[in-house]
């Protein structure tokens, strides 16, 4: 019997073929041995037994993007701890539960970090696609996800009012109002003002890369309450990505961070806007300048492979008041190298994260970084040039305006959608929030 | 030896035995005796073909009455196959 | 109490419509009995001597008046009339169909409760005080944390599997009435020397084949990170904790052979990696539960002398003797309903009691009740005026037996007529012995004394923490029983000590009789209680009693 006919693959889209088949299949001992070089790791399928101390894979973790655990029998649980261990020790590979994993363990398994489950053909003959695809649409939000900060599900009577509501959403309609209902797939929450939150795709739904389209939920007259929003997933993706601040009065975004996983939002379905490849001339250097939120339509230029032909180095600098308020950015640039579209790319990318308002071994304005040549003396750059370079800029009114200055001092020319420049500026948030792309929503 | 094959209805949970034609009645006293292990062993694995309707199936070990009735050895069985001894209910009510 | 939003509503019922199809696919082959077995048991579900049997989740033991009406109900909709209220504060059904098990998940759903985690190797249904939010002793009520608890282990995606079953039980004053020390871990609210309110943590007490009194892992963890903490113990349990003998999978054991500085370590390594990092639960939602156990205004309610309504009625003032405990509102009392009238099943209610009780609790309690691990029902909150009402009615049912915390308040399993696991019938011993001491002269005259039976090593019947334990083993096809003495399940724990070889039943109502005369006869005064004699003068005189006259076998 061939290796193919063996196991079937499962994720949340039903049975799948094993994308696997050309990784060649390690042990943690070959690892921890220092015989297979950082880089190389990824290549490789790692495959662990469920007794595994995964601790001492920690270092070797952000190299590794396939990693299967043994489940050998229907009652043996500590898979599960394994996977949420390594997910805690920041593992963003795939994570792969392999052997007796039955229908009914699909919401442990998912809900404990695996991506998909590995059962043998033996098994999946008994337990049809159907049956797994019956757990895969019935899952919902975990009292352990509700009992997160900032968690999408919330207790107060009103938010029990929010989730009727919702349910009225579902059955919106939509008909004839250029609108279509999209469900939300995955809810994810930074700090306890800052969450992103994914949806499917709408089928027929296009964009480029660094658009933005109108999103929302329906408004307390029935109508549609929606803003804008940079899409900040890539144009290839079959999901659509975005980064919300919570404002605590804002009609829109103290509802909006209560929605949880299978709820349907609004969407206008028109993507538009400055920021796309399109809007540049042709250079050598992209510079990405954003604060706030302002980050999401870079998150998605950054991820799309188009924009690595179009440039040889893309430098992302974005500026926060806190810390945390980073963590999003940073968390997916330092999973790019992983990414199998655009890794390959990883070192093109030149991230430059500063903070307004905490102690950060890059602390102060981007503009006066800028000025005072720091910037590319850390990135060990040359100086902005208006013959290589291009920039876009997204964020608040006071970043948008000082870069701006900035760049036209250096000689580089506004452009706009049809008329390609060296630099564009998203307009379509400005003045709206301070802190960067947002309404007062 | 002398026994008897038990088992539980999957649905209703009911305590059942086997008998002579291969049925399952709720009276142990009409269960078919193997005096030998091999037919033992032929009803337990014939109780294979029936798992989606048993809940399990085993043998028991019985004793038989002066009229030639099986009665289960185990305290466990006896209560199991009469009722419980606290109230008058169970199997105890079911029969004559 | 907590009333269950919109979330909760949901999770119940999808579980619900889950099992619905758990059913389907073992009837349908799609899963393996050896696949549906630990399915169903995560839902109460066992497969019993007569039938299979269900196990309701009571949490912290804590019930409104609509929901034991429900639980009525549905012993009379699937079983036999009645219902069966366990030693951890759940309620048992022995008569129970598997095809009617998803409806009356449904219907229980309807009053917001369900069977979920109340068996399978996965953290159970958490206890708690059955005194809690009523008792003057207490730092604070335990069950906001009881419930935040039921939260944080209910359907947890890491731990469903675990090596073997984990009990918690909480306490939020220092006299332990939830029996703490006899978890996997025990929970107790406690201060800190500057005044913060935080819990002092046990971990790997039990009783069963291996009893253990649960030893002290932390003396202060503080109240926001008590998750992130139980979730270290519960990972490294998870992970480390033996598979391979399911008598040595409890999480005692590996504390046993770890021992407890080791296990310590593990646990703070963990700990130390993740508590800067996750923060449960989130501030408003634990704010949310505690508002959730807000008291009853009870300053509507006018003094009253109850000393006034024993005029005239003794068996009134000799019950209220026994079962009221003191509330920390001085206008108000705890009732301890006795379901352990001598001769009847102890733990058993009747479709007509539990319609009593619900009715008791709706006119003069608050609409509040709660099952104690004792298998009795209180009503933590009973303004004294109607203390006398209440009595009147449920002498009409059968409930107004004063006997709490006496010789024939028995705790015992089902024991063999009901239970697989059993190796001896537990529940007729209970009946015979409480029979024999109950006349109310020789019961005062005993005094407090705890009576628990076990009907195999397991110890549901918690004889191991029992004044005089009995536990009732197989010898040879005989039923045979052994007796211990000296057990404590409160703050001053200790694990009963075998008095020496067993006992047939019929014999064994003679040794109890001779351990209760050692102690009356000897005694220093009605004060010094059975237990506190036993431990000053130990075991020898009682077995003297009782083996001088070859009483055993």
């Amino acid at each position: 019997m061939d290796a193919m006919s063996e196991w079937v693959i499962i994720t949340n889209k039903g049975f799948s073929n094993d994308d696997w088949m050309s990784r060649s299949v390690i042990e943690p001992e070959n690892i921890l041995s220092g015989n297979i070089r950082e880089e190389q790791l990824k290549k490789f399928q790692l495959k662990l037994k469920n007794d595994f101390q995964v601790e001492t894979l920690k270092s070797f973790l952000p190299y590794l993007s396939a990693i299967s655990i043994d489940f050998p029998s229907e009652k043996d649980g500590r898979g599960f701890s394994l996977a949420r261990r390594l997910r805690q020790l920041g593992y963003l590979g795939t994570l792969r539960a392999t052997g007796h994993v039955i229908v009914d363990h699909y919401r442990h398994a998912t809900q404990s970090g695996f991506n998909q489950i590995a059962i043998p053909t033996k098994l999946a003959k008994r337990m049809p696609e159907p049956h797994w695809q019956q757990q895969i649409d019935s899952i919902t939000p975990s009292y352990q996800e509700k009992l997160q900060p900032g968690s999408s599900t919330s207790y107060s009577s009103k938010n029990n009012i929010l989730i009727k509501e919702k349910k009225a959403i579902q059955n919106l309609n939509l008909n004839n109002t250029g609108f279509v209902g999209v469900v939300v797939t995955k809810i994810t929450h930074w700090t306890d003002w800052l969450f992103s939150f994914r949806v499917v795709r709408p089928k027929n739904f296009r964009f480029q890369s660094g658009e933005f389209v109108m999103i929302g939920l329906p408004g307390d007259n029935g109508k549609p309450l929606l803003r804008a929003y940079s899409i900040a997933s890539p144009s290839w993706d079959n999901e659509l990505e975005f980064y919300s601040i919570i404002i605590p009065d804002g009609p829109l975004t103290s509802q909006l961070q209560h929605i949880s996983v299978g709820d349907n939002l609004i969407l206008n379905p028109k993507a538009t806007g400055t920021l796309i490849l399109d809007s540049l001339l042709p250079g050598k250097r992209l510079f990405m300048f954003a604060s706030g939120t302002g980050i999401a339509p870079f998150i998605s230029l950054i991820r799309d492979p188009e924009t690595y032909e179009k440039f040889e180095q893309i430098i992302l600098l974005h500026t926060c008041r806190g810390i945390k308020d980073l963590n999003y950015g940073k968390n997916i640039i330092e999973a790019i190298n992983k990414d199998p579209l655009i890794g390959e790319y990883a070192d093109k990318v030149f991230y430059y994260p500063t903070v307004t308002r905490e102690e950060f071994h890059t602390k102060g304005r981007i503009t006066e970084l800028l000025k005072t040549g720091k910037i590319f003396q850390d990135l060990q750059l040359v100086p902005i040039n208006c013959d290589i370079d291009r920039a876009m800029i997204c964020g608040s009114r006071g970043l948008n305006k000082d870069i701006k200055e900035f760049l036209e001092v250096l000689g580089l020319k506004e452009g706009a959608r049809n008329r390609p420049g060296e630099f564009v500026l998203e307009k379509a948030f400005v003045g709206l929030n301070p802190i960067g792309l947002g309404s007062s929503l | 030896m002398k026994k008897i094959l038990t088992a539980n209805y999957l649905l209703s949970g009911k305590v059942i035995y086997l008998t002579s034609d291969k049925k399952w009645v709720e009276n142990s006293e009409d269960a078919v005796v193997f005096n030998n292990q091999e037919d033992a062993d032929n009803a337990l694995a014939f109780t294979d073909t029936q798992i989606n309707i048993l809940q399990s199936a085993y043998l028991i070990d019985v004793l038989l009455t002066a009229k030639g009735v099986p009665k289960p050895k185990s305290n466990q069985e006896l209560i199991r196959a009469t009722g419980p001894t606290n109230y008058f209910h169970g199997k105890q009510t079911e029969k004559n | 109490m907590y009333s269950y939003n919109d979330f909760d509503k949901n999770f119940v019922r999808q579980r619900v419509n889950e099992f619905r199809g758990q059913v389907q696919r073992r009837i349908d082959g799609v899963l393996t009995e050896e696949e549906f077995k630990p399915l169903r048991l995560q839902n109460g579900l066992y497969m019993q001597v007569h039938s299979y049997m269900i196990r309701i989740a009571i949490p912290y033991g804590t019930l409104s008046s609509k929901q034991i009406r429900q639980l009525a109900l549905i012993a009379e909709k699937y079983d036999k009339g009645y219902g069966h209220f366990t030693t951890r504060q759940n309620i048992q059904y022995n008569w129970i169909k598997l095809s009617d098990v998803a409806d009356l998940l449904d219907d229980l759903a309807e009053v917001d409760m369900h069977a979920i985690q109340t068996s399978g190797n996965c953290i159970r249904n958490i206890t708690s005080d059955h005194f809690a939010g009523a008792a003057a002793d207490e730092i604070e009520d335990p069950r906001p944390t009881a419930e935040l608890l039921r939260q944080w282990s209910t359907g947890h995606p890491e731990y469903a599997f675990l090596p073997r079953k984990f009990k918690i039980a909480v306490s939020g004053s220092p006299n332990d009435r939830a029996a703490i020390a006899f978890h996997d871990i025990g929970i107790c609210v406690v201060k800190n020397n500057n005044g913060e309110t935080g819990y002092k943590i046990y971990i790997g007490g039990g009783q069963g084949r291996t009893p253990r009194i649960g030893r002290m892992l932390s003396k202060f963890i503080p109240k926001k990170q008590l998750l992130n903490y139980l979730d270290s113990v519960m990972h490294v349990y998870n992970r480390f904790g033996r598979r391979d003998n399911i008598y040595k999978a409890r999480i005692k054991i590996l504390v046993d052979e770890l021992g407890i500085n080791e296990t310590r370590r593990q646990i703070y390594e963990h700990y130390d990696s993740i508590k800067n990092e996750v923060r449960q639960p989130s501030t408003d939602i634990a704010k949310f539960i505690t508002d959730e156990f807000s008291p009853p205004d009870f300053s509507n309610v006018k003094k009253h002398d109850l000393e006034k309504d024993f005029i005239g009625s003794l068996l009134f003032k000799n019950w209220a003797e026994t079962n009221l405990t003191p509330h920390r509102d001085p206008n108000h009392v705890i009732v301890s309903i006795s379901l352990k009238k001598p001769g009847a099943t102890p733990g058993d209610a009747s479709v007509k009691q539990m319609r009593v009780l619900a009715d008791l609790a709706e006119q003069y309690a608050y609409d509040e009740l709660c099952v104690s691990h004792e298998q009795n029902i209180i009503l933590p909150h009973v303004p004294k005026q109607h203390v006398i009402k209440i009595y009147n009615k449920l002498n009409e049912v059968d409930l107004a037996t004063s006997n709490i915390g006496m010789v024939s308040d028995i705790i015992s399993c089902p024991g063999m007529d009901y239970c697989k696991l059993a190796t001896a019938r537990s529940i007729p011993i209970a009946k015979q012995i409480a029979t024999r001491f109950s006349d109310l002269k020789t019961e005062r005259d005993i005094g407090p004394l705890k009576i628990k039976i076990s009907g195999c090593i397991n110890a549901c019947g918690h004889h191991h923490i029992g004044h005089i334990g009995i536990l009732g083993l197989d010898r040879g096809g005989v039923e045979n029983y052994q007796i211990t003495l000296g057990g404590d399940g409160t703050e001053d724990a200790h694990i009963g000590e075998r008095t020496g070889p067993g006992f047939s039943a019929d014999k064994l109502i003679e040794a109890i009789e001779a351990i209760i005369n050692v102690y009356l006869n000897n005694r220093k005064n009605r004060n010094e209680t059975f237990l506190n004699y036993y431990r000053r003068v130990g075991l020898s005189p009682f077995k003297l009693a009782i083996y001088q006259n070859k009483l055993s076998k």
